[in-house]
């Protein structure tokens, strides 16, 4: 998982600056991120590790598989929000450092990154929990072939215990789980998160001084700093060094000489295995191609995509209709405990408590309570679709409200605005474009985890336990056919499922987020 | 305390105090840590009056604009209003902030009209027509369409004023109305906003401003409160006799300026 974080940083920096200076990459990178981030990647793992394992069998195949399941689910996240710091540094900035005849390598340490350490902190922080998600579901998800299945980890012990009817076992471990995730959160996300505050170019927001996980990093980072370092090096790095040596500038002056060309590469290098992947998955479908069944393929994949479009159709349904259903419920929440200052604080570490548990594990506890009810199946699934990805519009909000200028609050005081029309007037437009933001990550995260929602079992020494099982869905049609190794279907589904994310994407989410960021946006 | 009165003023016969602040204590609580930010602030507004309250940067002047305004409750303290104390905001004191406040989504005619949501005795349709008169008093004649984002800064601020004047108030509260222009467009709308606000058909008896800007203050003040930093207390009040329109070249001008300034060092 840590492993998966630090290729995401480095990942997100490469490309998120690579976006930000040069026009020439923003063009090629930005399409791509955004196609990359809307295609559910948890419907990719099963050729992911289809892939991965026929060119690295074994264990080290599995856990490498993994470890890229979860980078594809942190990295294009924080690789936006590279790109977006880098995009917002002052211009003042910039000059500066050509002004003081700063190399490429001395902006990148002195500016680029400094510039980048908010957003990208704040963004781990969402991906973490994004990762623990398919960590979870990952380890889960057990493949036709059962080799294939990781054999140690949280989601296999709980699954495990689950399916063996074990609550005991299985509420320590959720506790447990619950537990380890609040102490990464509170020893190393959020100290990180609040250290990076310093890196923002205004003054405002210093909570890192009143955290006491923070002052104490602090003040034995500084013990250990005093002894090994002077404080020069320190101070250094933060303010902007007056003058490069000069050995510093030539290395720097080769670098951004080259720097084009190893990112060129890199990038083709990059498509070029992505490709190989994908191939080397395919390649069994495609072999069956021969001259005499060429024309039954074709119909045998015409009747499949009629199935896939239906799945689809429901798949639809269920997304939105729970969509809409966080939108009624999310909003007058997070607008409600954003405004207030006494709500915020337990609000908002509650509820990204809450978040960070990833849905799939309480999936067997769900099942158990909600067997009463009527409509179980949906009734789960749309539970399981809402705990995984509710949060993304409710914090989008919630950051939103508290970013709704002073004074215009206070104006609709002055001119005794209430009740609905506070709401339809001025709070709702107010975020309208993180409501817009909140919606877009929604739906992504959304189609993810049909994956779980739709079809979901266990099995535990060799007996095969189903949870969950909705009529029709495209998650569903996705499980089985990985269940059953028919890859054509496996295939059909992902880029037919993948076409119309991305399609919805370019057209009504690209329509709605550039016209809400233009009225709806305070800074004009 | 300096007061600069002439004698004949005395003898005049007083306009009615319209405003009266007494004894207004504020504190707050910050992360733990209790805030003095208003101590013990008294003064007066008469009719027609033009105050100014001036101060340091960080002193509390736009807090005490929000008390004024009803926004924020003193700890201790009343606000008389033509005699009666004031618990609330009311449609008497209406208030220009200091970033206009404007909604982007709305356009510059609705942007007014939203002063005028609460009032359920107006139809929509006089609604409209007084946001229209509104608009065109500031100047902003044809400009009923236009969203702020396509609005200029002086603009903006003219739209804020409008939305102040649609409630007809009495009073009128100012955070630094000026501060946020160019100086070119803030020389020029400090001419005008003068004319539109202080002419005999205009509803608005007083006008109280916060600013930082000392010419700015002794241009446009009938009287300016003088705060000391934090915690804000009265350190003097200055009254100003001079005729309309001011000479701003004039030795009289900027011996009010001066005077101001050494209060405030």
């Amino acid at each position: 998982m840590l492993a998966a974080l630090f290729l995401s940083v480095l990942f997100s920096w490469a490309v998120g600056i690579a976006a930000g200076v040069s026009k020439g990459a923003e063009r090629a990178i930005l399409p791509l991120l955004d196609v990359l981030q809307s295609v559910p990647i948890l419907g990719f793992f099963p050729i992911m590790i289809y892939a991965i394992i026929s060119i690295l069998p074994g264990k080290p195949g599995i856990e490498l598989a993994v470890v890229f399941l979860i980078f594809t689910s942190m990295a294009w996240n924080m690789a936006f929000a590279v790109y977006e710091s880098i995009k917002a540094i002052p211009r003042e900035f910039l000059e500066m450092a050509t002004d003081l005849n700063m190399s490429g390598w001395g902006k990148l340490r002195h500016i680029y990154i400094p510039a980048s350490w908010p957003k990208l902190a704040y963004n781990a922080l969402v991906s973490w929990d994004v990762g623990l998600f398919f960590l979870v579901s990952s380890e889960i998800i057990t493949l036709g072939n059962s080799n294939y299945a990781v054999s140690h980890g949280i989601g296999v012990a709980i699954a495990t215990y689950a399916a063996q009817g074990n609550y005991v076992a299985y509420s320590e471990s959720v506790v447990l789980l619950l537990v380890v995730l609040i102490i990464t959160r509170a020893l190393f996300l959020r100290p990180w998160a609040l250290w990076s505050e310093k890196f923002k170019p205004s003054d405002e927001a210093m909570q890192m001084r009143t955290d006491a996980v923070y002052r104490s990093y602090r003040w034995v980072g500084e013990k250990a700093k005093a002894k090994v370092f002077s404080n020069m090096r320190l101070r250094g790095m933060l303010a902007f060094a007056p003058h490069m040596s000069r050995v510093e500038a030539k290395i720097g002056q080769r670098l951004r000489a080259r720097s084009k060309t190893i990112g060129k590469t890199a990038f083709i290098a990059f498509l070029l295995l992505l490709a190989l992947l994908l191939g080397k998955a395919m390649y069994p479908g495609i072999k069956t191609i021969t001259y005499q069944h060429a024309t039954a393929f074709w119909l045998d994949l015409a009747t499949m995509e009629k199935e896939v479009l239906v799945a689809l159709a429901f798949s639809f349904a269920r997304v939105w209709g729970v969509y809409l259903l966080s939108l009624v419920i999310g909003i007058p929440i997070a607008i409600k405990a954003g405004l207030s200052q006494r709500l915020y604080e337990p609000v908002s570490t509650v509820t990204q408590i809450i978040s960070s548990v990833p849905g799939p594990v309480l999936l067997p506890a769900m099942v158990a309570i909600l067997l009463a009810f009527p409509f179980k199946d949906e009734l789960v699934a749309a539970t399981i679709i809402f705990l995984g990805s509710f949060w993304y519009i409710f914090f989008n909000v919630l950051g939103a409200a508290r970013t709704i200028p002073k004074t215009v609050i206070e104006a609709a005081q002055l001119y005794q605005i209430k009740g609905w029309r506070l709401w339809r007037d001025i709070y709702i437009p107010s975020v309208m474009p993180s409501i817009i933001t909140g919606s877009i990550t929604f739906i992504g995260g959304a189609w993810n985890t049909l994956m779980v929602a739709e079809y979901f079992d266990v099995s535990s020494n060799g007996s095969t336990v189903i949870l969950t099982q909705v009529n029709q869905g495209i998650g569903k049609l996705l499980d089985i056919a990985t269940y059953s190794g028919n890859i054509q279907l496996m295939l059909l589904s992902i880029l037919s499922m993948s076409l119309l994310i991305v399609v919805v994407n370019l057209t009504f989410w690209r329509w709605a987020y550039n016209f809400t960021t233009k009225r709806f946006s305070y800074n004009v | 305390m300096s007061e600069v009165e002439t004698n004949n003023q005395e003898q005049e016969a007083q306009p009615p105090i319209i405003l009266a602040l007494k004894n207004i204590n504020l504190t707050i609580q910050l992360d733990k840590r209790v805030l003095e930010v208003l101590r013990d602030v008294s003064f007066t507004v008469k009719e027609g009056e033009f105050v100014s309250i001036i101060g340091p940067s960080g002193a509390g002047k736009s807090t005490l604009l929000r008390v004024i305004a009803g926004l924020v409750k003193p700890t201790t303290g009343v606000i008389l209003y033509r005699s009666k104390p004031l618990s609330s905001t009311t449609k008497g004191i209406s208030m220009i902030f200091q970033n206009y406040a404007l909604l982007p989504w709305k356009t510059a005619l609705e942007n007014v009209e939203i002063a005028l949501y609460s009032n359920d005795q107006l139809s929509s349709n006089d609604k409209k027509a007084k946001a229209l008169r509104s608009l065109a008093s500031v100047g902003l004649a044809g400009f009923e369409n236009a969203y702020p984002g396509e609005l200029s800064g002086g603009m903006k601020q003219r739209v804020a004023i409008a939305r102040a004047l649609v409630l007809e108030p009495e009073i009128l509260l100012m955070d630094e109305p000026f501060s946020a222009l160019d100086p070119l467009t803030a020389e020029h709308l400090r001419d005008e906003v003068y004319s539109y606000i202080i002419n005999p058909s205009s509803p608005i008896k007083s006008v109280i401003m916060v600013s930082h800007n000392v010419e700015e203050v002794v241009e446009l003040s009938d009287k300016v409160i003088v705060l000391s930093p934090r915690p804000a207390h009265v350190i003097g009040q200055v009254n100003i006799d001079l005729d309309r329109p001011r000479d701003k070249k004039s030795f009289e001008f900027y011996t009010y300026v001066d005077q101001i300034f050494a209060l405030l060092t």
